[in-house]
């Protein structure tokens, strides 16, 4: 899901890095002290899980975790994610420099937006809660990374190319796995301790 | 205070559960090109896996096409040129990018560290920013 130097346009790039900026400012908004040490930890697992490699069809994924990262932190996910990305770029060479925001942007909105329905939508069974989390934000990051594409260069709509081929493909058992993980992962957290969910910016369900 | 030691304990458990089930394997997610001799050149992920979606681009010194194709099923390109190739460029139309200089590119000084203890210094900076903030917040 990281997207290298040179793949997308520099007007693309800068645009979106102009989002990120605004993305990160609005999660780093009324951070207290306090949350940084969740907000730190999940960064990490978001490094982490970056190192589980699943060879599917053409290409190979790895987990991106956007949607545990909205459930649990809230606003604060982009903040999570910025470090772990710094993290991934400086350690393991992910992405670009260049598409750095463009990356942020990618991961950090399927969160946001994860946070946002678990606001709005209470009721819900906390597996599938997790599991629709889960899912909906591989959608999104999907359905992000086939428009930033687009938006970049007409080829990535043809041929060799086609990118909703490819990355549905791809992506499509990843969503899954990863609304599977983030059901189990969540239900056994809130069950465990349902004040993990409240606070750091993050919902109260 | 309490929760974020077992937050930390879980998180290194994580991660020693990714390296150990993933220790073969386990490279962070890149797509890299590799020309293995004259006329045959091998794009991978760095987790080993072949990118057969991979397509390969050939340019010499002033930026000019020389050669393009789709690398086969198991991620290699053959190519039959006799020009001086500068460097081949690779894209999956997946967001991956990767460019080689022809044989010459010395591998990026990180990538001489082993990926465990890479993965290790950025999991230990993450809790140790946990831990000071959690010691000061007591």
């Amino acid at each position: 899901m990281h997207i290298a130097d040179g793949v997308i346009s520099i007007s693309v790039a800068a645009t979106t890095t102009v989002g990120a900026v605004g993305i990160l400012a609005y999660s780093l908004k009324g951070t207290k002290e306090e949350e940084i040490p969740k907000i730190s930890l999940l960064a990490g697992a978001f490094f982490v899980a970056s190192l589980i490699n699943i060879p599917i069809g053409p290409t190979s994924i790895h987990p991106l975790l956007g949607g545990f990262l909205g459930l649990v932190l809230g606003r604060r996910a982009p903040f999570a994610i910025f470090i772990g990305l710094i993290l991934q770029t400086l350690l393991f060479q992910h992405g670009g420099i260049s598409t750095f925001g463009t990356n942020m942007l990618l991961m950090s909105i399927p969160a946001l937006f994860v946070n946002y329905l678990s606001s709005i939508k209470k009721n819900i069974p906390l597996f599938l809660k997790g599991f629709i989390a889960g899912v909906i934000a591989i959608c999104i990051a999907v359905f992000l990374l086939i428009l930033l594409l687009f938006l970049s260069d007409q080829r990535y709509a043809e041929g060799t190319f086609s990118v909703i081929r490819l990355l549905v493909l791809a992506y499509f058992p990843l969503a899954i796995l990863e609304g599977i993980v983030t059901g189990v992962a969540y239900k056994y957290l809130y069950t465990m301790r349902p004040s993990l969910f409240n606070g750091a910016g993050g919902t109260s369900s | 205070m309490k929760k974020y030691w077992r937050w930390s304990v879980y998180l290194i458990l994580f991660f020693l559960f990714v390296i150990f089930f993933e220790s073969e394997t386990v490279f962070a997610h890149r797509m890299v090109v590799e020309p293995i001799e004259d006329g045959v050149v091998y794009v991978r992920y760095d987790d080993g896996t072949p990118a057969s979606a991979a397509y390969v681009t050939a340019y010499d010194e002033t930026g000019d096409v020389l050669v393009e194709g789709q690398v086969d099923e198991e991620g290699y390109f053959y190519y039959d040129h006799d020009e001086e190739i500068d460097r081949f460029v690779a894209d999956d139309g997946l967001g991956h990018r990767s460019a080689s200089k022809d044989k010459m590119e010395s591998p990026h000084i990180l990538e001489k560290i082993p990926l465990v203890i890479r993965a290790l210094l950025g999991t230990g900076v993450v809790v140790f920013i946990a831990a000071i903030f959690s010691f000061r917040n007591k």
